[in-house]
């Protein structure tokens, strides 16, 4: 944008920033067969959760990273990480007392009270700091309903059987690079079971932060609604400012079965750097879901705010007859973040129908892709996809790129793409200003505007949020 | 070098989607001359009254040539006096690099400075019969001077019943203000292969439209390069791919818009009948500085039986804010509602999926303003529509 | 109020406004009547500040303040009002999330409450009603997809809500049919009072007949060359512009 108003506009610190003083229990640096044996005993896992790990971390050492994005960074050093690290006293909670106050207080800071008492909304909360889980609420509410919804080491002791039916189902160990390292290394995560026919009484959440030096966060969520169930599941993520890079690589599986309905959204804003491109997330995540049943429906909506490096493409595998995926999705890259993000949606069952909705905004130096794959196989008779996505360019030093793919191998398909790239009009510009709005939020209004269709996917709540952040992360950045 | 091409790795961005099998086998052999030379007559689309020339098995054919060019205008032998106005490739992309290393002679098109092309130049390349897989290499050189314009088309034939395949390296060079119409007619044989990489350069405010109508052959595949890098230059690309049996099309297209004000519309709509196959990729690349670049690609498909494929990649990379970027696709097959309401007119069934097929196909072919040819285009559309079908539906 | 004086500008080389002085007194409604080109638009941008006109001479007094100095958006907080020609669409922000946002900025600006969605909601339902506006337009996003009508009535309604003191309408009859044209008309004299001033730039006398000027001036060649009261507007009707070019010192 030419604008100099817009390029004037000065900037904000990342406000969830800080550190918490936690003693934690760590694991040292580096990755070997032991350091997969040892998260495995210390999360006193059975032998088949450890066997799954290894065989993992077996398969990973014959793989490469991969290259195909549009994303640069320094080499990963994987040995210069730690794979484990979890806030001390670790002993099992029975109450939210017994949560280290600096980790409460972290979550207080963060705005999500782990008191049940204080919740303000019907949502459910599992707060995961540094890879482990540290309380779970509402948990009583929900197991009135059937509903299991707890941290992922918790369900590995508990139920067991559900972990070994599900884990690796949709995302297999051998899936690729970061999902493979992951299914090694995950150190916890959550875990959501909602049983046949229940609609779950209320929004399930989790928050995740990343506060240790040199760790890597790796957690893996699993969420399966059985035939008819219903769940929404929220994710928000935090990270402290540091210089060096941190790698996370999380999996999210999800399993809806025959008429069951998954809403998963996610608001990520992990530490994305400093204007200049120090420190900030890696951020590489495998977000899949599966749609196993007739009429089943996974919808995914993904704020990307945060990270240094975002490579993430949620995706929808449509297996049964009249299953339904949907993507919506926001990604800002902003100063010198990069994001490739999109999704695949692959259509086997008859009658599958998909929609993607993505906006993309690049400002400062970021650069922002979008990458999809529609895939129609020969079986997905009648199967339909309405695909969209804009870019919106602030500046002239960033970059927006879009690679969408049809594949179709069935004639009776219906395939339709459109996508825009623009920038924000002087005349909007003006227009909004001479209401008496000043130049920021002008361009906050216009961006919040190009992005509506996605954030009224959002519950209420995490609408609200996602608004102010995108005007947030868009300060300081634009020009 | 050797005469044969060698395909790249069939992994390789840009040929992932390619089946190579139909330029793998069988093995073709260096063409030869023809033991005796096809007519021409009845077997091109393009009317007599044309500048003509013809590349036969890859060799300027005297034979064939009528030419009547007035002042300004050199269309001349590669091998020959064009030689000397020939020019180097500056991207060769596909096979394009081996076409014009391998080629031993081809076109050279010249339009001196603000001279307007009388009539349009056709160059016809011909595989001719003969008892055995051959390959032959061939270089168009198409080069406008300041303010000329010319219409160029070249058509591609293969005759006889041994599979043939032509491999064509061509270059546009428009400076300032020239324009050339071009279009490419292909109809070959059913065993007819062709491959084609053209590099097209846009000066200031030059303009270029270069359509592709593909009816016929067993595999052709094209990879377009343009560079806009004069300000406000303006590109047409696209085409029409009628594809049905086993055939193949593969259309690639790069563009890339260095210089402010260029404009890019970009148009491929294919109709696959049978066990066809499609692939489409067209990459528009906005350089930093490109500002009020107006880029659109589309890429539309009809589907018409259940065993055709399609494969569709229209993509952008943007480095510059000040622009207005559209890309989009469709693949689809007629639609239930347009059928039913024809019916509901009284048209029996197969003659409204004909009339839907030609309405698709007809944009297309609308663009071209020698009414001689859009009228051979036409009749040669309405030859390709799906008959008897109504069985299927 | 206003107290243009001796205003030369130019966008790119091109002098558009050589010399124009004009002063408008609170309560006044001024009409500025001029052929296409003669610079109309030009000198309401430039009040309002919009970017890409240069000021090569002169200044404009606001209310005792240097209007030139100011951002656009001050200059809106401080009442000045521009309906537009061509309203803005922004497509996905909605028109009372927009309208409110421009209250509670010039309510800030002036240390007055802002207010809360439900109160400003009422407000400009109300408002909305005043200029004959379905409710619904409100949450539908700003000018997208209205008509040329919709969207002027628009610009009217946002007047009504923001109650400058210095209301500039820029072709406001353009592309309006009759009906259309006096809702608009209505809308504006129901905001007439003695603290507000018009300035009504238009191109036809037509709208002069529901907006009842109190003085007339015509700009040709950048300058205003005649003024008067409104029965000038009417003689400009009959005799047309080339009247006033035929009468202008060369």
């Amino acid at each position: 944008m030419t604008n100099q108003d817009v390029k004037d506009i000065a900037g904000q610190e990342y406000k969830y920033g800080f550190v918490s003083d936690v003693e934690a229990d760590q694991i040292p640096k580096g990755l070997s067969e032991d350091v997969v044996r040892l998260i495995s005993r210390k999360k006193e896992e059975p032998s088949f959760m450890t066997e799954w790990r290894l065989k993992a971390y077996r398969h990973w050492l014959t793989m490469k990273e991969p290259t195909w994005a549009e994303v640069h960074y320094p080499k990963i050093d994987y040995n210069g990480i730690i794979y484990y690290s979890a806030p001390k006293p670790k002993k099992k909670l029975s109450s939210m007392d017994e949560v280290d106050p600096e980790v409460r207080a972290t979550f207080e800071k963060l705005g999500i009270p782990l008191e049940e008492q204080k919740m303000l909304a019907n949502v459910a909360v599992d707060a995961v700091f540094d890879s482990v889980s540290v309380a779970t609420t509402f948990k009583k509410t929900l197991a009135e309903a059937g509903v299991i919804f707890c941290s992922f080491s918790e369900a590995v002791r508990e139920h067991p059987e559900l972990v070994e039916k599900y884990l690796g189902s949709v995302v297999p160990y051998t899936d690729n690079f970061f999902a493979t390292l992951n299914s090694a290394v995950f150190s916890d995560g959550s875990f959501c079971y909602v049983p046949k026919g229940v609609k779950c009484p209320m929004e399930l959440s989790t928050y995740f932060r990343i506060n240790a030096k040199e760790t890597g966060q790796f957690e893996r969520t699993l969420l399966i609604a059985d035939e008819g169930a219903q769940v929404s599941y929220l994710e928000g993520c935090t990270a402290p400012m540091r210089d060096e890079n941190q790698l996370h690589a999380a999996v999210v599986e999800l399993v809806a079965m025959g008429d069951a309905q998954i809403k998963y959204s996610t608001i990520q804003n992990w530490y994305p750097g400093d204007k200049n491109g120090k420190g900030g997330i890696f951020n590489f995540v495998t977000k899949r879901g599966k749609c196993a049943g007739p009429r089943a429906k996974i919808s995914w909506t993904q704020v990307e705010t945060g990270s240094a490096i975002t490579w993430k493409y949620p995706s929808c595998l449509l297996l049964g007859d009249e299953s339904v995926g949907e993507f919506y999705s926001v990604a800002l890259a902003n100063h010198r973040q990069q994001a490739d993000t999109g999704t695949k949606m692959i259509h086997v069952g008859r009658n599958t129908r998909s929609t993607i909705v993505s906006k993309g905004i690049s400002a400062g130096h970021g650069q922002n892709s979008y990458r999809g794959l529609v895939k129609i196989a020969p079986s997905a008779e009648g199967a339909r996809n309405y695909s969209q996505c804009d870019s919106l360019l602030l500046g002239d030093k960033c970059g927006a790129h879009t690679f969408p793919s049809l594949e179709v191998g069935n004639s009776s398909a219906t395939l339709e793409h459109e996508a825009s790239t623009s920038k924000i009009g002087e005349d909007q510009l003006f227009y909004l200003r001479q209401r008496g709005l000043s130049a920021e939020d002008a361009v906050g209004m216009i961006v919040n505007g190009f992005c509506r269709q996605v954030f009224n996917e959002l519950p209420l709540e995490f609408a609200v949020e996602a608004h102010k952040l995108m005007n947030i992360s868009l300060e300081g950045s634009v020009g | 070098m050797s005469e044969s091409a060698v395909l790249p790795d069939a992994r390789s961005p840009g040929w992932r989607f390619t089946p190579q099998d139909a330029l793998t086998r069988p093995r073709f052999a260096p063409a030869a001359p023809p033991a005796a030379l096809t007519p021409l007559a009845g077997r091109v689309l393009c009317p007599v009254g044309f500048h003509r020339v013809a590349l036969v098995n890859g060799r300027w054919e005297s034979a064939h040539a009528l030419l009547d060019l007035p002042a300004g205008i050199r269309v001349e032998s590669w091998r020959g006096e064009g030689g000397a106005r020939g020019g180097a490739p500056a991207a060769a992309a596909g096979l394009g690099d081996q076409a014009f290393a391998c080629a031993r002679d081809g076109v050279v098109v010249t339009v001196a400075a603000k001279v307007r092309a009388d009539r349009p130049i056709h160059i016809v390349h011909v595989a001719d019969a003969a008892d055995r897989a051959q390959i032959s290499h061939a270089r168009v050189m198409i080069r406008l001077e300041r303010g000329a314009r010319a219409e160029v088309i070249e058509e591609f034939v293969s005759f006889g019943e041994a599979p043939s395949w032509k491999n064509v390296f061509a270059r546009a060079d428009l400076d300032e203000d020239a324009e050339l119409v071009h279009y490419r007619v292909l109809h070959d044989a059913a065993q007819g292969r062709t491959t084609y990489a053209l590099d097209a350069e846009l000066g200031a405010r030059a303009r270029c439209e270069s359509f592709l109508f593909q009816l016929g052959g067993a595999f052709a595949r094209e990879d377009l390069h343009a560079r806009l890098s004069g300000e406000g230059a303006q590109l047409g690309l696209g085409g029409l791919s009628l594809l049905r049996a086993g055939e193949v099309a593969d259309a690639h297209a790069v563009v890339e818009h260095s210089a402010v004000g260029g404009r890019t519309r970009h148009l491929h709509k294919a109709v696959l009948d049978e066990s066809s196959r499609f692939v489409f990729e067209g990459l528009i690349h906005v350089h930093p500085g490109a500002q009020k670049t107006d880029a659109q690609v589309y890429n539309r498909n009809l589907i018409l039986s259940e065993t055709a494929r399609v494969h569709s990649d229209p993509e952008f990379r943007i480095f510059a804010d000040d622009v207005s970027c559209r890309h989009g696709g469709a693949i689809g097959r007629l639609s239930a509602e347009s059928l039913f309401y024809l019916r509901s007119r009284g048209v029996d069934e197969a003659e409204a999926r004909r009339m839907l097929v030609y309405a698709f196909g007809a944009e297309m072919i609308e663009r071209v303003g020698q009414e001689s040819l859009r009228e051979a285009l036409s009749a040669a559309l309405r030859e390709r529509m799906p008959e008897g079908r109504e069985a299927r539906a | 109020m206003l107290n243009i004086e001796n205003l030369h500008a130019k966008v790119g080389d091109k002098p558009i406004l050589k010399g124009l002085s004009l002063k408008v007194k609170a309560g006044e409604v001024h009409a500025i009547m001029g052929p296409n080109g003669s610079g109309k638009s030009t000198l309401s941008y430039i009040l309002s500040g919009r970017p890409g006109y240069e000021i090569v001479e002169g200044r404009v007094d606001y209310m005792g303040k240097d209007l030139l100095a100011m951002a656009p958006e001050i200059r809106a907080r401080e009442g000045v009002f521009l309906a537009f020609q061509y309203p803005v669409e922004i497509p996905g922000v909605s028109n009372k999330y927009f309208l409110k946002a421009a209250y509670n900025a010039r309510a800030k600006h002036r240390g007055e409450p802002e207010l809360d969605a439900g109160p400003f909601l009422k407000l400009i339902k109300e408002k909305a009603r005043a200029v004959e506006m379905d409710p619904a337009f409100l949450s539908r996003s700003v000018n997208e997809g209205f008509s040329g009508g919709e969207k002027k009535r628009n610009e009217i309604l946002q007047l009504a809500v923001l109650e400058p003191r210095l209301a500039i309408l820029d072709e406001t009859d353009s592309g309006l049919d009759i009906d259309a044209l006096k809702i608009v008309a209505s809308g504006v004299n129901r905001m007439r009072s003695p603290e507000r001033a018009f300035i009504v730039v238009t191109h036809y006398q037509r709208l002069l007949d529901y907006i009842v000027p109190d003085f007339v001036h015509v700009l040709s060649g950048g300058r205003i060359v005649k003024s008067g009261g409104k029965e000038l507007a009417l003689e400009l009707e009959k005799k047309g512009y080339g009247w006033i070019d035929a009468g202008q010192p060369a």
